[in-house]
């Protein structure tokens, strides 16, 4: 089991453990996270489940494929270094614990 | 700015359509990203089919569709509006999808390949035990027994409701060919379907079991969606996971099976059997066509097009569009930064159960490969509406 954190403008942090290789999108809306939709269920076909990580964690997640850099153009909130699609990023039992900030718009 | 209205008409869907589809494809590839065809827009470009299909100034045609066929006030028609491809952008339908994600989701999915590969390896042992390994019809003795057998363990029937699922998996999915000949078929299939259904729900509420439709009834406990809902949708599973799937999973082995390069690449590397399921897809999926409308007037390419346009992204099209998939013919099991597929269409009205597809389709390439790797096919032919594609007789030989 690993964690995630969850900050958005509009609610207080929450804190959810993950199981084995749920991503930061599923596990969101397994916990009914506010703020993440995964409209397309983590096909990267919406760009609805978009979260900025920290440069840490950017580094340690990865660059977005070229096909999700395509649909983070399409997110409503604004794209920025850090930017990920929840639903592309996998998080392991034994990664450390994650931030993961919500914009405040999808 | 040139009106929709003034572009000369290319008939996407008539006899060429029929007998030489990729021909016809690849042609109007070459000459525009976009067309105007006898039922509204017909979208080749890939790349134009995904943005369109992402655009909220778009929605499923369902409704519109139904409309055309005259098929208002039958039962067949409430419950698709209640469908999501029925419903526009609303949030009763986001709700619906996150209890989709929570439980069909890709890491939920994955969690289940255990049981298909059991099911996938109980049917071979059910064709061996009966001798029944050559000559077999792929689609009706394994292919669609797949997702009728998962299905029914979803739902905690017996694996001898498999048969039925699958009849009325196929019963009502004719809607779709928009074929009003089929509606008096179509109507007592969603009869049946429903009175299964509602029989299910009663036994689990009795015998509470620990699976999908457990699962679902939960969410219905937790208010999280209403008591139609759950009806809805667990109907809405049978009847899109089964003829949709079965269909493909017996395409996917159709286009491995008749390319022993590809065949042979897999059994020496099993590891390539999801890249194989994916080309295989590419190659000859199920889904022709997705639909949409248009909300508004937009514009693309310089065409204006009004408001309440049928707009069709042309599936077979997009996957041959050589500016994302070059040598579009060549089954290249190494793709190098090859996009989605579009067979699930795309957006917010992607296909929720494709998690769960791709997996039943590896497991029975996988199967084969490790089981019957002498397999061969010796007849196939298959069919093909402007909207579906379906397997009418797959013949193969199991051998081991």
């Amino acid at each position: 089991m690993s964690t995630i954190t969850y900050i958005s403008n509009n609610d207080s942090p929450r804190e959810v453990r993950t199981d084995v290789g749920m991503s930061v999108m599923e596990a969101a809306i397994a916990h009914n996270i506010p703020g993440i939709i995964g409209e397309c269920g983590g096909a990267c076909a919406c760009a609805t489940c978009h979260i900025y990580l920290s440069s840490e964690a950017f580094e340690k997640y990865g660059s977005p494929n070229v096909f999700e850099k395509d649909m983070l153009e399409f997110a409503t909130a604004e794209a920025r270094s850090t930017s990920r699609l929840g639903c592309q990023v996998k998080v392991h039992p034994d990664d450390p614990p994650l931030t993961v900030t919500i914009p405040d718009s999808q | 700015m040139i009106a929709f209205s003034e572009l000369p008409i290319l008939n996407l869907r008539g006899k060429e359509f029929r007998e030489n589809p990729n021909e016809l494809h690849d042609r109007a590839l070459s000459t525009g990203r976009i067309h105007r065809g006898k039922h509204g827009a017909e979208v080749v470009s890939y790349k134009l089919a995904q943005e369109l299909m992402r655009d909220k100034r778009l929605r499923t045609n369902q409704v519109s569709f139904m409309n055309d066929m005259g098929i208002q006030g039958t039962l067949t028609y409430e419950f698709r509006c209640r469908m999501l491809v029925g419903q526009g952008f609303t949030q009763d339908r986001t709700t619906i999808r996150q209890v989709f994600v929570r439980h069909l989701g890709p890491s939920r999915a994955e969690e289940m390949r255990q049981t298909i590969r059991v099911i996938c390896n109980d049917i071979l042992d059910g064709l061996v035990a009966e001798g029944k390994t050559r000559g077999i019809e792929f689609y009706d003795d394994l292919a669609v027994l797949i997702p009728s057998r998962l299905y029914c363990h979803w739902v905690g029937a017996p694996k001898e409701d498999a048969p039925f699922v699958a009849r009325i998996s196929d019963q009502v999915l004719r809607v779709f060919t928009r074929d009003t000949s089929f509606m008096p078929s179509i109507e007592s299939g969603y009869h049946e379907l429903f009175d299964y259904i509602d029989a299910q729900i009663a036994d689990a509420r009795r015998n509470p079991q620990d699976n999908l439709l457990g699962a679902l009834i939960a969410e219905t406990d937790k208010d999280v969606w209403t008591e139609g809902h759950l009806r809805d949708f667990a109907a809405m599973i049978l009847e899109a996971s089964t003829d949709n799937t079965a269909n493909q999973i017996a395409m996917v082995a159709a286009m491995v099976l008749s390319r022993p390069h590809v065949w042979e690449a897999v059994k020496a590397d099993p590891e390539l059997v999801p890249a194989a399921v994916k080309e295989s897809i590419r190659l000859h999926s199920r889904s022709v066509r997705a639909t949409r409308e248009t909300l508004e007037p937009i514009e693309v390419d310089g065409i204006s097009i009004p408001a309440g346009t049928p707009v069709s992204m042309v599936i077979w099209a997009a996957h041959r569009d050589p500016t994302v998939f070059p040598n579009p013919d060549e089954f290249d099991l190494h793709r190098e930064r090859a996009p989605n597929i579009q067979t699930y269409g795309g957006g917010v009205f992607s296909c929720l159960g494709q998690f769960v597809a791709e997996i039943e389709m590896e497991e029975m390439l996988r199967a084969l490969v490790e089981r019957f790797p002498n397999t061969q096919m010796e007849t196939l032919e298959t069919e093909h509406d402007p909207f579906v594609s379906r397997v009418a007789t797959m013949k193969v030989n199991l051998l081991p």
